[in-house]
């Protein structure tokens, strides 16, 4: 009856160096990834530059004139070339940079917050508050984003704010339906009732709990959401309801150059090739993170 | 005798029962009932529809238990899958709840009742009433360290936080037979037996009276059971725990238990003392149940008669007006055409057809 127990001493066996957290397995698993780790790099390459930019040159020195140097292709002084206005590309597209990846940082937080929320409460509380919730998702999946940006632009002016906001605002619903998913499928998983049967009250659950095992997919969508609103961003500048002159954005570059673009072909390709680097890159961190975080996938 | 449901009307019994209670061996003192089942019922409304449900009927998962575990001993709770054992367990420490399970009747707990209470009072009853769950691999969370998943009822109970919970997380780990190094692994590092420690060292942290342990063996290895069961043993002994230990598998439970109760379809059919229910089962389907038991003597093996149960276990998503198991049961087949209306119309009561051995059939006398 009171045996020494047996597997104790396989148990002290087993012992490895290191403990291994699932989020640091995760990292190694993400590490492998070489095309998301190349995109990582870039995307921190590419967000330190636009930060680091305003220790070189001020945001003030960035926007004056200087008609000596006009519309100058790419040289070692001014590596993307100069606008029609003399201005310094490469910096342009720096503090264009910032905008554009605060705008498709901005708007992704709060549509993760908005979803995270909304998909917890129809998640946990089930019921009418679910049924409510699912279908204000139907609604807003059936509502032109786009068109109602344009919209909302032409009526309410396009400060950035308004543009951050109404970008985040429409970009919820596929996190709300999947925290709501993968808060049904946990709820029933017998640690979470382990948990209740502690007595770990709903709030601490969910934080502590639920939202840490449902955090990978929601990771995936957040990196994937941030390329979106970047595209939208950059789509309303272009259309111009984004940014407005003198500051720039990469879209509304774009649109600048449209009109030159077939002789100073440099007022495009670059602003351009940032866009579809820096999407292309949160597409390839999301891929990636979604290899090293789902460990139903193992596929290395 | 504290298992028949209603003691009012069964009080001429208990008073025949006492008289003849000198002579029987059966009735040892059982101490004060500690947990007390009564006619627990958990109904699962099916739904239909999106926005207008409509209900489509009804799974009575348990349909009416009736159970006492007294301080200090171990009741066994058996059944085949699906008869309403873990769904019972479940709604006894409250983690089966509205809107998706219906739960009445009542679960008195040191004589306080706990069916049916929220906060405070549920959170008490909780921190004495601690549960084992089945699957070691699905009840620990896998995003937290070992010391954190056995820390939490510490926290949450109030009883230890920062170096003072470090210090109890270690002995907990100890106690289990586990090292203090491992409180900084993560539960993916273990191995089933390991993980199911690793449970036990959780359940036993708010330092409960009481533990349900939901079949805490079934999903381990042959090997690794007997070392689980061990441990549970040594640690009842050790704290004085009162148990209700689930299981499918008769061998462990006439092992660990002092009591063994039969559950059939969301009912107890039979609860009685250990020895009296593995050499004189009173109802047909215990007895079905144990002739099902393979003994490792091949010349005793040869001459065993099996009871061996006809058609499929019926549905739990109706009603029964009679004796649950009367479409299976061997017994019913040799009865009077009366007597066979009888199993079909009157659902038998759990009584005492004997000290301390409660049946739930109409004919507990006849053989099978």
């Amino acid at each position: 009856m009171s045996e020494p127990v047996v597997d104790s001493a396989r148990a002290g066996e087993a012992a490895e160096p290191r403990p291994s957290s699932p989020w640091s397995l995760a990292l190694r698993r993400f590490a492998r990834h070489r095309a998301a780790m190349l995109a990582a790099v870039s995307l921190v390459a590419i967000g330190l530059a636009c930060v680091g930019v305003g220790l070189v040159v001020g945001e003030e020195e960035s926007l004056e004139l200087n008609y000596a140097e006009k519309l100058e292709p790419p040289s070692l002084g001014h590596p993307f070339g100069t606008d029609e206005l003399g201005r310094d590309q490469l910096v342009r597209c720096l503090y264009g940079g910032r905008v554009s990846l605060a705008v498709g940082a901005q708007a992704m937080l709060i549509a993760l917050t908005l979803g995270t929320l909304l998909g917890a409460i129809a998640g946990l509380r089930g019921g009418l508050a679910d049924a409510a919730i699912m279908r204000l998702v139907d609604l807003f999946l059936a509502v032109p984003v786009f068109f109602v940006l344009l919209l909302l632009a032409s009526y309410y002016g396009s400060d950035l704010t308004t543009v951050t906001a109404v970008i985040g605002l429409t970009a919820w619903m596929e996190v709300c339906r999947l925290v709501r998913a993968e808060i049904l499928t946990l709820r029933e998983k017998e640690f979470i009732e382990a948990a209740r049967a502690l007595g770990v009250g709903p709030i601490r659950l969910l934080a502590r709990h639920i939202l840490p095992n449902a955090a990978g997919p929601i990771v995936v969508a957040a990196t994937l959401g941030v390329a979106r609103a970047i595209i939208v961003e950059s789509a309303l500048s272009y259309l111009g309801f984004g940014v407005q002159p003198p500051a720039s954005s990469w879209g509304s570059m774009l649109r600048n150059a449209q009109s030159q673009m077939m002789t100073y072909t440099w007022l495009a390709i670059f602003p351009g090739l940032l866009i579809f680097v820096t999407v292309l890159a949160f597409n390839f961190v999301g891929d990636g993170l979604r290899d090293a975080l789902d460990p139903r996938v193992q596929r290395r | 005798m504290t298992d028949s449901p209603n003691g009012a009307a069964s009080a001429p019994d208990a008073g025949a029962a006492a008289a003849t209670a000198a002579g029987t061996v059966a009735a040892r003192d059982l101490g004060e009932p500690l947990l007390e089942v009564r006619d627990l019922r958990v109904h699962f409304p099916q739904r239909k529809g999106v926005i207008f449900q409509s209900e489509v009927g009804t799974i009575r998962a348990v349909d009416g238990v009736d159970l006492t575990v007294h301080k200090g001993e171990t009741l066994g709770l058996v059944g085949e899958s699906g008869c309403g054992k873990s769904t019972t367990a479940r709604a006894i420490i409250g983690l089966t709840r509205a809107p998706i399970a219906r739960v009445t009747g009542s679960v008195k707990f040191d004589g306080q009742e706990i069916l049916g209470v929220g906060g405070n009072e549920l959170r008490d009853a909780r921190r004495s009433l601690q549960m084992i769950f089945q699957d070691p691999f699905a009840s620990l969370d896998p995003r937290m360290t070992v010391g954190a998943i056995v820390s939490e009822p510490l926290r949450n109970f109030g009883i230890a936080r920062g170096r003072e919970s470090e210090g109890r997380v270690g002995e907990l780990l100890e106690t289990v037979g586990l090292s203090r190094e491992h409180a900084l692994r993560y539960p993916h590092e273990f191995s089933g037996g390991q993980r199911q420690r690793i449970g036990v060292a959780r359940a036993l942290a708010p330092e409960p009276r009481m533990i349900l342990a939901d079949e805490p063996v079934s999903a381990l290895d042959v090997s690794i059971q007997a070392q689980i069961v061990n441990l549970l043993e040594d640690l009842r002994t050790r704290f004085g725990l009162t148990t209700l230990f689930i299981a499918h598998d008769l061998a462990i439970v006439r092992h660990i238990s002092d009591r063994v109760a039969v559950m059939y379809l969301g009912t107890v059919v039979e609860i009685a003392d250990k020895v009296a229910i593995y050499e004189e089962p009173l109802h047909p389907y215990t007895r079905a149940l144990l002739s099902a038991i393979p003994i490792p003597d091949p010349a005793v093996e040869a001459k065993r008669r099996r009871i061996l149960l006809t058609g499929d276990v019926p549905s739990p998503d109706r009603e029964y007006p009679g004796c649950r198991f009367a479409d299976r049961c061997p017994l019913r087949r040799k009865l009077s055409r009366t007597d066979q209306a009888r199993c079909d119309e009157e659902p038998p009561k759990l009584h005492d057809a004997r000290t301390g051995h409660a049946v739930a059939c109409h004919f507990p006398d006849e053989s099978v």
